[in-house]
């Protein structure tokens, strides 16, 4: 599984975050800092719930 | 396929006493029937009250501006009606389109992230103890006026460097501008009182000759483009966050604080469960947005859910109805304490995503923290508590007196 954050849709909310930081590191700034990362074995629940977060619907999962 | 434009005409004015004496059935029924629908109350004006609607406003700044370009009523601002005259400075970055605002955001966000806002969890704890120490002996209190008026505009405005014994006056000047009817004098006289920004103008003078650790001696510090940051850039920057700090924590803060004097279910809850407090956060968020609509104009034709908006149009983007929108939200009538997900709008969306939604997030967290461990038991007088006269733009509260069981301080001696 993949994840992608869109830098240009990315405005900061930080909910990705918050529910899963271990998977979804932030920049100085509070913005998603990820582009796109290998999802580890195990976590894929976590990336969905930061995706399904986001209200810029920023984030993507390739399966 | 050529499609039909349409211009529904609504007879809806968010400053009407018919508005406000219900705002939710006012926003719920113009969801329903438009979703997008023209006014011709203050010159002209569109209002989008979707979900989707809000994503398509709110992302788009090449479409729907915040700046104060011309436009159709002669108004501009992000009200309705416009508020800022051009006399006033442009409110930074807020009044800024990208690519220009991203230098101006950039310097707020380094000081806001999640990151730095709990940073600052030592002092929202000690403004929120300080606050309920005062009361807690007494058994009784006006909520507002005591926690949660007072804990916000502490917070931000110290970070900020105002000096502690104008902050009061400055919490009250955005409560009647936000609060209160534009033709009220309580909002005429607010509008006409230049203290917040005369203040802000002499602690720049202050903090150039001994800077402090507040947030306009950082500032001084910065860059903008490779230039230093000025006095006028600061005071630009700083209204933003004054008005952004003092009115809106205050409004959610007080809105779950009467839910739960009417869900005593959900109290016990929240007092039985701490934890449960971070998802419930999200749900009082949806449910009670403080800032329940926002301005923009059109800086060119569009068409939005099959209507023609020309190029000057004043758009008034609803959060509050996007909230309760059932194509976003299961069940948006209910209460859900750990709705997920819960991708409200209450902090808005694109660009302009409200800076200050972090410790906003931890100032509620703290107030309600605190109000549930050490008041359990307030009664608030239903009878006297009242909200803003006018909720068009700020949902919010006039009064809110309570009982409780006396306690005891907490705190380091006043």
């Amino acid at each position: 599984m993949k994840i992608r954050v869109d830098p240009e849709l990315c405005s900061g909310h930080a909910v990705c975050n918050a529910q899963a930081p271990e998977l979804f590191s932030l920049d100085d700034d509070g913005y998603s800092n990820i582009g796109s990362l290998e999802v580890p074995p195990g976590m894929e629940e976590l990336a969905r719930r930061g995706m399904l977060a986001c209200p810029e619907r920023a984030i993507t999962i390739e399966e | 396929v050529s499609e039909t434009l349409r211009q529904p005409i609504v007879d809806f004015d968010h400053h009407s006493p018919e508005f406000n004496a219900d705002p939710h059935t006012a926003w719920q029924s113009l969801r329903e029937t438009c979703p997008v629908g023209w006014s011709e109350h203050y010159g002209g004006f569109w209002i989008v009250a979707d979900y989707e609607g809000n994503h398509v406003a709110l992302k788009n700044h090449a479409v729907f501006t915040s700046e104060r370009v011309d436009s159709n009523s002669g108004d501009h601002g992000l009200n309705i009606p416009g508020y800022a005259t051009d006399e006033d400075l442009i409110a930074y970055p807020e009044e800024i389109d990208p690519p220009d605002h991203w230098p101006l955001r950039k310097l707020i966000n380094a000081r806001l992230s999640p990151a730095e806002s709990r940073e600052m969890q030592p002092a929202i704890e000690h403004w929120t103890t300080t606050c309920i120490d005062a009361v807690i002996g007494v058994g009784e209190c006006d909520l507002l006026y005591d926690i949660t008026g007072p804990v916000p505009a502490y917070t931000i405005l110290d970070w900020l460097g105002f000096p502690h014994d104008r902050v009061i006056e400055a919490a009250e000047i955005m409560h009647d501008t936000l609060g209160y009817p534009p033709e009220s004098d309580r909002y005429k006289k607010a509008r006409a009182n230049d203290m917040i920004q005369q203040t802000l103008w002499a602690a720049c003078a202050a903090r150039r000759k001994e800077p402090r650790h507040d947030l306009i001696s950082w500032l001084m510090t910065q860059e903008i483009n490779g230039k230093p940051v000025d006095d006028q850039t600061i005071v630009q920057l700083a209204i933003v966050l004054v008005g952004g700090g003092v009115d809106t924590t205050t409004s959610l803060t007080s809105s779950a604080l009467v839910h739960l004097n009417r869900d005593r279910e959900l109290r016990q809850q929240l007092i039985d469960n701490p934890g449960l407090l971070e998802p419930a956060t999200e749900e009082f968020l949806r449910v009670y947005p403080p800032l329940s609509s926002i301005a923009r104009t059109a800086r060119r034709d569009y068409v939005l859910r099959g209507c023609r908006l020309h190029s000057g149009d004043r758009v008034l983007v609803s959060r509050y109805a996007a909230n309760y929108d059932p194509d976003a939200f299961e069940r948006p009538e209910e209460f859900i304490v750990d709705r997920f997900p819960n991708r409200h709008v209450s902090f808005g969306l694109g660009p302009h995503r409200c800076v200050g939604s972090h410790i906003a997030r931890l100032m509620f967290q703290e107030m309600m923290g605190q109000i549930l461990r050490r008041m359990p038991d307030y009664e608030l007088d239903e009878e006297s508590i009242s909200t803003y006269p006018d909720r068009g733009m700020v949902n919010g509260w006039a009064a809110l007196p309570a009982r409780f069981t006396p306690g005891t301080r907490e705190g380091a001696p006043a």
